[in-house]
């Protein structure tokens, strides 16, 4: 009787005991809680904290800028690049074939020649590339304090200087860190900005695309136009005459349609040929625009002045 | 600090880009786009460690601690009393920051001179001490105009007394009296007697001294002690004083003997009187005897007691005295209105010299900055004026405008001041009625009335946290700065006045010892930046700067690409329509001419063959036809 008794009280006693043990427990963790919380508040830890925290969050921010950027940019200098691979192509088709056929046909009216080459545009990524961005400066060069490393010395340090030097060096820290935050929104501004600058830039090469496009399809359109119209003449003027294969056809005898047609096909020419010998990024290739032919007509009406001076 | 300007993006608007993009030929539009700059090539680090350059260059010794050196020397010169301009607030160091800080818009604050602050108050203390004439112990003593002055209340020692003896009753214990302070060599409290003749007469029968046995009632606090510590408060009586020493905690029964040894003073200065005594090398035979009597009659246990007994009296009597001056605070009115009277007074006084010394202030800086302006930068400059002569006259039209609206200014500022001074003498002057350790306590808040009102002050300004606590760490160090001065004031001054002139530079040691002081102080504490107020700064401008920056790479590539999508969308719909107009009339067998020409101008391509006479003349000079 008295063991049961005895096995309940010691059942009842234990059970006290593990409670005031867990009381005990939850009691320190409160404290050491608590005491971290002063200490880390005294040490500038909780500061430290914070930089740390900031740190890892603008370099996850840079990196998924970075690679977001990365992708875009490729993927928008890739289009470029396969824009002006297709405008290289319309070059050569303009001198291989259009040219060709135009020569051909407008020789049976009157000697022509078209002079030059297409210009074959290179692509170069670089000059769509932006420069290198600076990434995140490195832990070593922004943390002035690293209270992961635990040392003796440094601790002792804290307490006799009344936590000012290790407070100071962590508040550092972090005004460092929030620098380099805005310095690295500024990266993050410029890779924006480039990204849109290259959306433009591809759309703007589109256009050029179809200028292409379209009107190598109308000159086509209008040779066929003047083809048919030379053959006709050649029948008509054939009836006429017997010699009909040693001349050219006599411009003055066809009909003035036919002659606007050539000179329509004459100047378009002119138009192709310049897109043909023009680059569309690079710096090479120049357009013979107004400016510089009013410029020459200038200089030749000045050098005529001259000799009539002289 | 260099201006913004110098971090600046270039400015990209939507017309420019629009208008560059206009001017060139639809074909050179993508060429133009890649080219144009949105930002400027400046790497962000490079722009962060100009920022960080910026602030590492200040550092000038010279500037930061020599020469308000110097002119704390001058303050102390300028401060010697015969010049009188110390108590009107002008200094060396005040008039030279006021002329290099002068301009036209602002106004200059006015800050405290510690010292001279320190300097008042002390005075303005010693003007609140009470003087009630000498100590006299016995009623029939007293002087016949004030016959209530006297300090031994004879019934309440007797009353004491009596009430002791009531306490015991054992008759055997009415005869023999135990003192309340002597411990024996056994640690029994001492016997003693009552006083009687046929005791007395029996004692010398057997060769013992009567006296060493007679008990007498002594006052812990002597007398003269408490007259003496207590007579400065103007809001009690010697009546308040006797009352207070009458209080049961400053009686207690010990021995003729040591009564008798003790005399005027309190225990604690008897310790300290044997102290001093023991310390000594040599000895008179007068001090020997009074050395041996006091190690003979006093043990350690009764100075134990006696000292705790000293304490518990004065905590006694301080406690009685100061219920009776707030109570005499309230009830009394004449006393308060005495003492804001006299307050009034004082800081009415101090708004004259004030008011002087800032009108002095006023008119010397407002006439130097005008010298100053005409010898650096010569005597039209900034005035639009074209002769020398008008110039000048603008110029002290100038001046003297500025003195005149400026001179209302100093009134208020004065005149706050002096409500300000008020309030401190008046406050000062109450806590003066006060006495012992609340009288202490209660000094701190006047001696620190300026910096409190300055920490207000800071406190409620729109300054970050940091700078707060920096400005308020400065304020408390030079205001202790000036009183550890003061502390070392008579160990300094006396030094000094040993030197020939010594009694004229007195007055100016001082102020340089102090002013010296708090500026090395303030120095010390800038360059250890405890609140890392200096990275702070930087840390904004850091933020400003990027900031700036970043919008407007945002606004110039906004511009960029609302002109460039508008001229790309313009030149697309200009394209189709004469392309399409173009391949209708292809279709339509119609003159192709037109949309050809139209095309050409469109791409700003020059065509030479203008008209189709033109070619038709062509055709007809049989010249080679060159498409070039």
């Amino acid at each position: 009787m008295f063991g049961r008794l005895g096995s309940w009280a010691s059942s009842k006693i234990s059970s006290v005991v593990d409670k005031v043990v867990d009381v005990a427990k939850k009691i320190t963790n409160k404290v050491i809680e608590k005491g971290s919380k002063c200490w880390n508040g005294f040490t500038g830890k909780t500061t430290f904290d914070k930089a740390e925290q900031l740190y890892q969050e603008i370099t996850d921010r840079y990196d998924k800028k970075k690679r977001e950027y990365d992708k875009a940019s490729g993927q928008l200098i890739a289009d470029i690049d396969s824009r002006v691979s297709s405008i290289n192509s319309f070059k050569q088709d303009i001198y291989q074939v259009q040219f060709k056929r135009f020569v051909s046909l407008a020789n049976r009216l009157h000697n022509v020649t078209v002079k030059g080459q297409p210009f074959e545009e290179l692509f170069d990524d670089a000059i769509l590339e932006a420069k290198t961005t600076a990434s995140v400066e490195h832990r070593e060069n922004l943390f002035l304090i690293d209270f992961n490393k635990f040392d003796l010395v440094r601790v002792a340090s804290y307490v006799l200087t009344l936590g000012f030097y290790s407070r100071k060096k962590a508040k550092q820290t972090l005004l460092k860190v929030e620098e380099e935050e805005v310095r690295i929104d500024e990266e993050i501004a410029k890779m924006k900005s480039h990204q849109r600058q290259l959306n433009v830039v591809a759309k703007s090469i589109d256009g050029v695309v179809e200028y292409f496009d379209v009107l190598i399809n109308n000159y086509s359109k209008l040779l066929d136009r003047f083809e048919y119209g030379i053959q006709s003449q050649r029948h008509k003027q054939m009836a006429q005459s017997d010699e009909i294969f040693a001349h050219k056809l006599d411009f003055r005898l066809i009909p003035i349609v036919h002659i606007e047609e050539f000179q329509a096909l004459f100047n378009l020419s002119i138009v192709l040929k310049q897109m043909a010998n023009l680059g569309y990024l690079s710096e090479s290739g120049k357009l013979n625009s107004k400016d510089s032919s009013q410029a020459k007509a200038l200089f030749e009406k000045v050098a005529s002045i001259q000799a009539i001076a002289a | 600090m260099a201006t913004k300007d110098e971090y600046a993006q270039p400015v990209l608007g939507t017309e420019q880009v629009l208008n560059e993009l206009q001017d060139c030929s639809p074909l050179q539009v993508s060429k133009r786009l890649i080219n144009m700059e949105l930002h400027d090539r400046r790497d962000s680090l490079e722009v962060m460690a100009k920022i960080y350059d910026e602030f590492d260059q200040g550092g000038n010794v010279t500037v930061e601690l020599v020469k308000p050196l110097l002119l704390n020397m001058c303050d102390g010169l300028l401060s010697i009393k015969k010049l009188g301009l110390k108590k009107r607030g002008i200094t060396a160091t005040r008039l030279v920051n006021e002329i290099n800080s002068f301009d036209y818009f602002n106004s200059a604050e006015t800050k405290k001179d510690q010292y001279l602050e320190k300097q008042r108050l002390d005075a303005d203390t010693a003007s609140h001490r009470d003087d009630k004439g000498s100590y006299t112990r016995n009623k029939k003593d007293a002087a016949a105009d004030t016959p209530d002055n006297y300090m031994e209340d004879v019934g309440k020692k007797t009353n004491y007394t009596k009430a002791y003896f009531a306490s015991q009753h054992d008759k055997q214990e009415k005869l023999t009296v135990y003192s309340e302070l002597e411990i024996n060599g056994m640690g029994e409290r001492k016997q003693l007697r009552r006083n009687s003749k046929e005791y007395k007469a029996r004692l010398e029968a057997k060769g013992l001294n009567g006296v060493e046995r007679t008990y007498n009632a002594d006052h812990n606090l002597p007398l003269k002690h408490l007259f003496d510590e207590y007579k400065g408060s103007k809001a009690l009586s010697v009546g308040d004083l006797r009352d207070a020493a009458g209080s049961v905690d400053n009686f207690d029964i010990i021995s003729q003997k040591l009564n008798k040894i003790k005399l005027d003073s309190s225990w604690t200065e008897l310790k300290q009187k044997r102290d001093t005594l023991k310390a000594k090398p040599k000895l008179s035979s007068a001090e020997k005897q009074t050395l041996a009597s006091l190690e003979t009659h006093v043990n350690d246990a009764t100075w134990n007691k006696a000292l705790a007994r000293e304490t518990e009296a004065r905590t006694a009597v301080e406690a009685h005295l100061n219920m009776k001056v707030a109570t005499k605070l309230t009830s009394d009115s004449k006393l308060v209105k005495g003492a804001a009277t006299d307050a009034g007074k004082k800081a009415k006084d101090e708004l004259i010299d004030a008011g002087v010394g800032e009108l002095v202030i006023l008119v010397v800086k407002t006439v130097s900055f005008e010298l100053k302006d005409m010898f650096q930068n010569g005597i039209t400059h900034g005035t639009d004026c074209s002769s020398s002569l008008e110039a000048f006259s603008f110029r002290m039209k100038r001046a003297l405008k500025y003195i005149t609206t400026n001179l209302l200014n100093i009134g208020l500022g004065s005149f706050k001041d002096a409500a300000a001074n008020f309030v401190k003498y008046l406050l000062n002057a109450i806590v003066d009625m006060f006495v012992g350790i609340l009288k202490k306590a209660l000094k701190v808040i006047t001696e620190g009335f300026n910096a409190i009102l300055a920490s207000i002050k800071i406190l409620m300004g729109e300054s970050s946290p940091a700078e707060k606590a920096d400005a308020i760490t400065k304020l408390l160090a030079t205001t202790v700065v000036t009183y550890i001065g003061f502390a070392f004031e008579e160990s300094v001054l006396g030094f000094i006045n040993k030197l020939p002139f010594g009694d004229v530079l007195s007055d100016a040691v001082m102020v340089m010892f102090t002013g010296i002081a708090s500026t090395v102080v303030v120095w010390l504490l800038d360059k250890m930046d405890l609140f890392s107020v200096k990275d702070e700064k930087r840390a904004a401008r850091v933020k400003e700067i990027f900031d700036m920056r970043i919008l407007q790479i945002k606004e110039n590539t906004d511009a960029f690409e609302t002109a460039a999508l508008q001229t790309l969308a313009n030149n697309k719909l200009q394209f189709r329509q004469i392309a399409d107009s173009m391949s209708m009339a292809i279709d339509d067998d119609k003159n192709v001419n037109g949309s050809v020409y139209a095309m050409a101008d469109f791409m700003k391509i020059e065509l030479e063959i203008k008209t189709t006479d033109d070619f038709m003349t062509l055709l007809g000079s049989q010249e080679r036809l060159v498409v070039g």
